[in-house]
């Protein structure tokens, strides 16, 4: 999918919908300023998330930062193979680096969430 | 001008060290407010590894319960530390807090601007290691002080602090280890897999200064040197007979996760290479 596609939380997660299921990864904004990433930690297939919860983690150059849910629904497919080679996330952070598919519960929820255009304002109001 | 709160503590366990700065982070990320500044030691010495670490190929758990060195995991990224011979900071603080500018880079790198304002004070230049992401890899087991990530001390090209950082939805901790002299070199003792010669990489504040360090000293002087970079001051923080109340429940917590006569405790990973 295209950056452009998607939608944004102010946590740096994207999501982009296809039909009844959203795609969550984190944006190249997040991989530039996490670095290296070494370890990531996420729930099994079959949880139930809810919206902003914390799902995971991410660990890259000594940090660690939590990985929120922008959705709620059931996780219907885990990315293995960032698990096993977390580097693809720095490599392609939206296509090969995405981390969890979720079955929607409410595509309503999506509403709250920023577009491309909003999270680059965001991304640049964090700048000033 | 901006108050902060300090936490000058006695030094303790690994245990409760650890518990502070985990509540610390919480009541931050539940109730915003201002920066906390904690600075600490470590009573017995004390071996933290990081939070996604395995503890049983991280280090060797047998050999530190033989010597009496606690073992216990840190909420932050990075690899195995001995406690010892060094002061610990650390810094709990909200996301939006506009002083320690904007993103994981910048807040690493205003933190570390204060600590080397701190160590100048003491008269040792250091320096703050290049980014983004340079991470003098010695080898992905070894110990964290072996490397200098981005935003590390270094003075004269060998580490003299490192540091790790967690960070939550509204709130951050930084804490790190500012070494006193090389006790904590003895780390290499400990270390599940071997790993030699790696004191050529760090240095020390009594080794720059010639002179053996007061701990009381140096946390006043890195008191004052996050007070002079970020232009605050600083107001005791006390926390209430309930708070001390959950610490000690969490430092248990945090002593029972390596109690056990052979710990399966941790992640799955023992190759953390930040």
């Amino acid at each position: 999918m295209f950056p452009e596609e998607c939608k944004y939380t102010k946590e740096h997660e994207w999501v982009f919908v296809e039909g009844d299921t959203a795609v969550i990864g984190i944006s190249d904004y997040a991989t530039g300023e996490l670095g290296d990433i070494v370890y990531i930690e996420l729930p099994d297939e079959g949880s139930q998330v809810h919206q902003m919860d914390p799902i995971g983690t991410i660990e890259a150059v000594k940090t660690v930062a939590e990985l929120f849910s922008p959705v709620t629904g059931e996780i219907v497919e885990v990315n293995e193979a960032i698990i096993a080679n977390p580097e693809i996330v720095n490599k392609d952070p939206y296509e090969e680096g995405w981390f969890i598919k979720v079955k929607l519960t409410d595509p309503e929820e999506l509403d709250v969430l920023f577009s491309h255009e909003e999270y680059a304002e965001f991304l640049g109001e964090q700048e000033e | 001008m901006n108050k902060w709160l300090y936490l000058d503590d006695e030094p303790c366990s690994g245990y409760l060290n650890m518990a502070t700065d985990e509540f610390l982070l919480e009541r931050v990320e539940r109730g915003g407010g201002a920066p906390v500044l904690r600075l600490y030691s470590f009573q017995p010495p004390a071996v933290t590894i990081g939070f996604h670490q395995a503890a049983h190929r991280a280090v060797d758990v047998e050999a530190l319960r033989r010597d009496g060195i606690d073992l216990v995991r840190r909420i932050t990224g990075g690899r195995a530390l001995l406690h010892d011979g060094e002061i610990t900071y650390s810094l709990a603080a909200p996301l939006d807090a506009k002083v320690f500018g904007s993103g994981l880079r910048e807040t690493f790198l205003s933190i570390s601007r204060a600590l080397v304002r701190s160590l100048a004070i003491l008269g040792v230049e250091a320096q703050v290691a290049p980014g983004p992401n340079h991470t003098r890899k010695v080898e992905k087991s070894g110990p964290c002080l072996a490397s200098a990530s981005r935003y590390e001390l270094t003075v004269r090209g060998k580490k003299i602090a490192g540091s790790a950082q967690r960070r939550k939805k509204t709130s951050f901790l930084q804490h790190g280890s500012i070494l006193l002299d090389r006790t904590s070199a003895g780390i290499t003792s400990y270390l599940a897999k071997s790993f030699d010669s790696w004191g050529e990489f760090i240095t020390s504040l009594s080794e720059e200064t010639g002179a053996k360090m007061e701990t009381r000293e140096v946390k006043r002087i890195i008191r004052d040197g996050f007070a002079d970079t970020f232009g605050v001051d600083f107001k005791e923080l006390r926390f209430s007979p309930e708070e001390r109340a959950r610490i000690r429940t969490r430092a248990w917590e945090k002593a029972e996760e390596f109690s056990s006569p052979a710990p399966t405790g941790g992640r799955s990973h023992d190759d953390i290479s930040a």
